[in-house]
């Protein structure tokens, strides 16, 4: 299997086929990032359309330090183009009715990740934020305050509250599939 | 830790999930790509085209100061060097003449000027001043022009004389004020010279071998010569309203002056440069506007910093001083050529005042704290 770096070369000489071949590879993993942020499956394929024409036109910046940094690349401009989508199209709120702590946590494994995956992005749009980019970006509460506009205290409190209405949709959901 | 599991968990559950899109996303994604080839493209284009114009723009502004500064600058300095050096070799194979003048008492060295008319001497005039110590009672001077090139009557043609140099070349016609005073009075026992500098042992002892008494020179002089300084801006613009705007950014000036200190046959050379940075502050009002291109009247400020001094004296580079923060205002007239909508080339010719920065250093604007300015530049628009 080709490299990163190999791929990374041939794009970077304006190998057209080897455009082609790196979307192809990261087509998947890039949906599954958009899907996390943004409820709406035709939004994240814009999204994600955006994000590997960013990727191509700017591949010279692309330092390569090793396999996984296209990787990563891939993953940040993806991140970067659906919180940019979710700031202009919806307006950062962290409402929402929150449940009491449920006592126990449901086991996730038993649900299925496309599933799991939309009821992230059913959360509120400022809890999905911070859901996100601390479990999945490994963002610091610092760090998502910064990008996020908001208090860091207010990270930490959203977070938890992030978590305890996932909880309670991942119980709802396994109650209703009896599974 | 029980919350960092469950996160670990959650990560580790949707790691390896992908869902392809539903759609063909690389038809769109490749079409982009064109277009942003034939934009960058595009772009290239514009870029050499911009950094051409802003080459041949930049080059002739410069080109046309410095061919108007430095001609003038040599020429001067040759023109001092070939009057001072050439008297003073005349001089040399005069001494006996000089000697026989002063034994006899009855005439006295009275004046030797020097007066440069054009840079290159073409003839040389010789002429004398004689005058018997009994009717000379005070110092005589003697640097009319009309005196300098005065006909050698036939009588004096055979007597000792000090050579008088009138220089002239038809076809140069800068004028110079250059003159160099040596006084020397009828008694012997009293050389004396208002604002006068003693000679140096050295000359006086091939003049005077025989007396020693001292000799003293007028018109010890420095001489200055500030050039035109040229400064290239880089300048930011953002638009108040229609027509006003405020303008601020990166302008580079480059002040070069000459020195001449000249001591009878010693004339020591020194030659400085000072590059500043500044950033000035100006308010912009467009007054006339066709197509890409703008008239515009500026006012405003500018506080300069100077990065680098440089001095040699006669070729040897010396250590110097950085000069202190300048301040200036001033207003200018512009004009502007937008090469794209937001860049435009722009000369803006004006005046500016500068203040008095309190250093010891000479320069431009202290020998000119009013004067005409003119700048070339970029200027980016917002």
């Amino acid at each position: 299997m080709e490299t990163e770096e190999q791929l990374l070369k041939a794009i970077k000489t304006g190998d057209r086929q080897a455009m082609r071949r790196l979307y192809e590879r990261y087509k998947g993993y890039a949906m599954s990032i958009g899907l996390r942020y943004i409820p709406d499956s035709d939004d994240v394929e814009d999204v994600v359309q955006d994000s590997f024409i960013k990727i191509l036109t700017s591949v010279q910046h692309i330092d390569y330090q090793g396999e996984g940094s296209l990787t990563a690349w891939v993953r940040k401009t993806v991140v970067n183009k659906a919180l940019d989508f979710v700031r202009k199209h919806e307006r950062i709120s962290f409402t929402g009715t929150i449940p009491d702590m449920p006592d126990e946590e449901p086991e996730l494994e038993r649900i299925p990740p496309n599933v799991l995956t939309r009821m992230i992005a059913q959360l509120p749009s400022g809890y999905r934020l911070v859901l996100n980019l601390y479990i999945f970006e490994h963002c610091s509460h610092q760090e998502i305050a910064q990008r996020l506009g908001i208090k860091e205290n207010s990270s930490t409190s959203q977070l938890a509250r992030a978590k305890q209405m996932l909880i309670k949709m991942m119980k709802d959901y396994i109650k209703r599939h009896e599974i | 830790m029980k919350q960092d599991k469950w996160t670990e968990r959650l990560e580790k559950h949707l790691a390896d999930y992908r869902e392809e899109p539903k759609r063909n996303l690389w038809e769109g994604i490749e079409a982009s790509l064109n277009q942003e080839m034939k934009h960058q493209s595009r772009l290239v284009s514009l870029y050499r085209w911009m950094a051409a114009a802003v080459f041949i723009g930049l080059a002739t502004g410069g080109a046309y100061l410095f061919w108007h500064q430095q001609p003038a600058t040599d020429e001067q300095l040759h023109a001092v060097i070939t009057d001072i050096s050439k008297p003073v070799e005349e001089l040399r194979h005069e001494t006996s003449l000089v000697s026989q003048l002063m034994t006899s008492k009855k005439a006295a060295l009275s004046v030797m000027t020097l007066k440069s008319e054009e840079s290159v001497p073409t003839e040389t005039s010789v002429s004398i001043e004689k005058k018997p110590v009994a009717t000379e009672t005070s110092v005589p001077v003697i640097n009319e022009e009309d005196q300098l090139s005065q006909k050698i009557p036939e009588n004096q043609k055979e007597r000792p004389a000090l050579e008088l140099f009138e220089e002239k070349n038809p076809a140069q016609q800068h004028k110079r004020k250059l003159s160099m005073n040596l006084y020397a009075s009828g008694g012997m026992s009293s050389w004396n010279g208002r604002n006068g500098v003693q000679m140096s042992s050295s000359m006086q002892q091939k003049f005077f071998s025989t007396r020693g008494e001292p000799v003293y020179l007028i018109d010890y002089e420095e001489r200055q010569n500030h050039n035109q300084p040229i400064s290239f801006g880089l300048t930011l613009s953002y638009p108040l309203t229609k027509r006003l705007s405020v303008s601020t950014g990166v302008v580079y000036t480059k002040l070069s002056s000459d020195f001449l200190t000249i001591v009878l046959d010693h004339q020591i050379k020194r030659h400085q440069v000072l590059h500043y940075i500044g950033v000035p502050l100006n308010l912009q009002f467009s007054v006339w506007q066709w197509r890409g291109l703008e008239a515009y009247l500026a006012a405003g400020g500018q506080v300069d910093w100077n990065v680098e001094a440089k001095a040699d004296t006669d070729g040897v580079d010396q250590k110097m001083d950085k000069d202190r923060m300048q301040w200036s205002i001033g207003g200018s007239v512009g004009v502007q050529y937008h090469i794209v909508p937001h860049v435009g080339l722009y000369a803006e010719p004006g005046i500016r005042y500068y203040f008095n920065n309190g250093s010891s250093i000479s320069n431009f604007y202290k020998d000119k704290p009013t004067n005409f300015s003119l700048q070339f530049g970029l200027r980016f628009d917002f």
